[in-house]
């Protein structure tokens, strides 16, 4: 209950909302020099993704509605269309983006700790990502990423076939995905890195295992969606060392707004809901659930993970709720099965175009342990377009962990992207 | 550069006489070839094709069928090749109306409509300043590749009457001269589906078409 009272207060005092329609990809700036468009056309703010950036990121990184009429920076042709027709006396045509399709993201912290453990200020090293995407034709596209981080390196990508019934059963319903796939895809995508307001990462997925930090494992995964709908099923190496595989189902579905598949939206144009000064505007509700089962560690122990989530966007505010089960089923090594739940609820709310409050609350229970409860508040400010400030405070307000780092903060971020 | 001056300035005149001379003309695509025809004492079509996709490729709107025979130009129309690009890419002919395919680059070309074309097929690699013709005498879609460079790409669409048109920037278009009577009038885009609109041409009138809704293919 006082739990309940303090988050109720939060949203009170800060008028927050959560932006949380499905979400996943990075702010990749190489789209709005294809398309020559500000990065306000998908994005509010950067990385998460618009209602129109999600349906531009399922669609295969490209337009919903005719791609090709959008593009600005003309791709090169790897064959012309006609070629479909010499098949499979000839290479399927295809293209590629015009220019390279590469971008840089740039991120610099600097943490201030509060708690009774770490009184300290650090300027952490900064982290760089070289991301590269783009569409290869009609009905594939791609994802790259490098990222270094102080002297670490994590590499992921994938590569989508899209439509493979060619819309027998229904256009993009049944897509391929094949390279670094897992958690960006399950029902609350936008707890992963890439599409985080917020500085830290979510307990709802770190707490869980589910690679929230990575994003992904390797594998493959079928997805498809519609207007109303999504869905995702995926296999993948996972973490144990033997070939058992993790596999995972997500669906998601939304009513109001602009449609996974870019139709729809609620002005009088027929378009999305949204106004010069209002473009992260999407008025509708979306939910979605999944289920994870992953293997872990060097003996497969073995878990399950269920999910559900809500989020509502109206006018400028946004809110979004989440809670995932998860449940040991067979651990070799220590034979200890522990049930978790994790939850959080989470606003944000868009006081100017360059200016987004948020905070969350979350918790996580252990059986056996004491309960872990803590607060994410803050504000990120845009400076430009593409570069950004967030000042954000952690505080726990049950079970501060004792590690150094882990405790009370305040961080000061640097987030730009070209 | 300067050949395509030329080519440009002669299709001006062509048009500034046809236009003088009361025929309809064909609009063609980047200083393409225009085509005379038409009927004195028949009616306008004139209307819109509403598509974004007109702004980047134009339509052709043509009238599916009308009584009576049409012979093709006496004289051969040309398609040519420069910049590993055809020129013009798209062009309506009457059925019957032979095309010579230039080599106006300086590298070899090929030429050939794939299969499922209305008529398939190869004239072969060919060298810089060559040129290669052939005779469209099936009705329906051409596409023509060239498998030297596979990025080339341009399409002739065979028709039965003269009374076709290419649709501007904007998706505007007009044929002069259509005999009255009631006709089938069509549009073909490389995009989009076909789409078809019943129209009633009267003598001295014009009638007006709007295409909307059209379906990519």
């Amino acid at each position: 209950m006082k739990k309940l009272t303090l988050w109720i207060l939060f949203l009170t005092v800060f008028t927050i909302g959560v932006e949380l329609a499905p979400k996943d990809a990075e702010a990749i700036p190489a789209f709005a020099r294809k398309y020559k468009t500000a990065c306000i056309t998908c994005h509010a703010t950067f990385p998460r993704l618009t209602a129109q950036g999600e349906a531009f990121r399922l669609n295969g990184y490209k337009m919903p509605g005719g791609d090709e009429l959008f593009i600005k920076d003309q791709p090169m042709s790897l064959g012309a269309a006609g070629y479909k027709r010499v098949f499979p006396k000839s290479v399927w045509p295809s293209d590629i983006p015009g220019m390279p399709p590469v971008a840089i993201r740039f991120t610099q912290k600097t943490v201030y700790g509060i708690g009774d453990n770490d009184p300290t200020v650090d300027f952490n090293a900064p982290s760089t990502k070289i991301l590269a995407a783009g569409s290869m034709g009609e009905d594939m596209s791609f994802f790259t990423e490098f990222e270094f981080e102080d002297e670490a390196s994590e590499i992921s990508g994938w590569l989508m076939w899209e439509d493979l019934l060619d819309g027998a059963i229904g256009e993009n319903h049944l897509n391929i995905k094949i390279g670094s796939v897992g958690m960006q895809d399950l029902a609350l995508p936008n707890t992963r890195s890439h599409n985080m307001i917020t500085t830290e990462m979510y307990l709802y997925t770190s707490a869980m295992g589910l690679h929230a930090e990575g994003g992904s494992n390797t594998g493959l995964e079928l997805n498809g969606f519609d207007k109303w709908w999504r869905y995702n099923l995926g296999i993948t190496q996972g973490d144990g060392e033997t070939a058992k595989k993790d596999f995972y189902g997500a669906a998601s579905f939304k009513l109001g707004g602009l449609g996974y598949d870019g139709s729809g939206g609620t002005t009088e144009e027929g378009g999305l809901s949204t106004t010069p000064a209002g473009y992260w505007r999407d008025d509708s509700i979306a939910f979605g659930f999944f289920g994870y089962r992953s293997y872990n560690g060097p003996q497969d122990e073995e878990s399950d993970r269920y999910g559900v989530d809500l989020r509502l966007n109206y006018r400028d505010l946004s809110v979004a709720a989440g809670y995932i089960s998860g449940k040991d089923i067979e651990d070799h090594m220590s034979g200890l099965l522990l049930d978790q739940d994790v939850y959080f609820g989470e606003a944000e709310y868009f006081a100017y175009p360059w200016l987004q409050p948020y905070v969350r609350f979350e918790g996580l229970s252990v059986s056996g342990a004491d309960n872990t409860s803590r607060v994410i508040a803050g504000a990120v400010m845009l400076a430009r377009a593409n570069v950004k400030f967030n000042v954000e405070g952690r505080f726990y307000t049950d079970n501060e962990p004792a590690t150094d780092g882990a405790g009370n903060r305040v961080v000061f971020s640097l987030d730009y992207a070209f | 550069m300067r050949k395509s001056k030329i080519v440009t300035l002669f299709i001006a005149l062509i048009a500034a006489f046809s236009l003088l001379s009361g025929g309809s003309i064909v609009q063609a695509e980047e200083g393409g070839h225009a085509h005379g025809g038409g009927h004195h004492g028949g009616g306008t079509i004139k209307g819109l094709v509403k598509t974004p996709w007109v702004k980047r490729y134009p339509a052709i709107v043509y009238v599916d069928h009308v009584d009576g025979t049409f012979p093709p130009p006496k004289e051969n129309v040309f398609i040519g090749q420069s910049n590993l690009t055809f020129k013009p890419r798209i062009m309506p002919v009457l059925k019957g109306t032979t095309v010579d395919f230039t080599n106006d680059d300086n590298v070899v070309h090929n030429v050939f409509a794939p299969p499922g074309a209305a008529k398939e097929f190869n004239l072969g690699t060919y060298g810089v300043g060559v040129t290669k013709t052939e005779t469209f005498d099936k009705l329906g879609e051409v596409p023509l590749l060239c498998n030297v460079h596979a990025e080339m790409d341009a399409f002739v669409v065979v028709l039965q009457n003269p009374y076709y048109t290419l649709t501007d920037k904007k998706g505007n278009f007009e044929i002069k001269g259509v005999p009255a009577g009631s006709y089938k009038l069509k549009v073909w885009h490389e995009k989009l589906k076909e789409a078809t609109q019943d129209v009633v041409v009267e003598a001295g009138k014009t009638a007006s078409v709007k295409f909307k809704g059209l379906k990519k293919r």
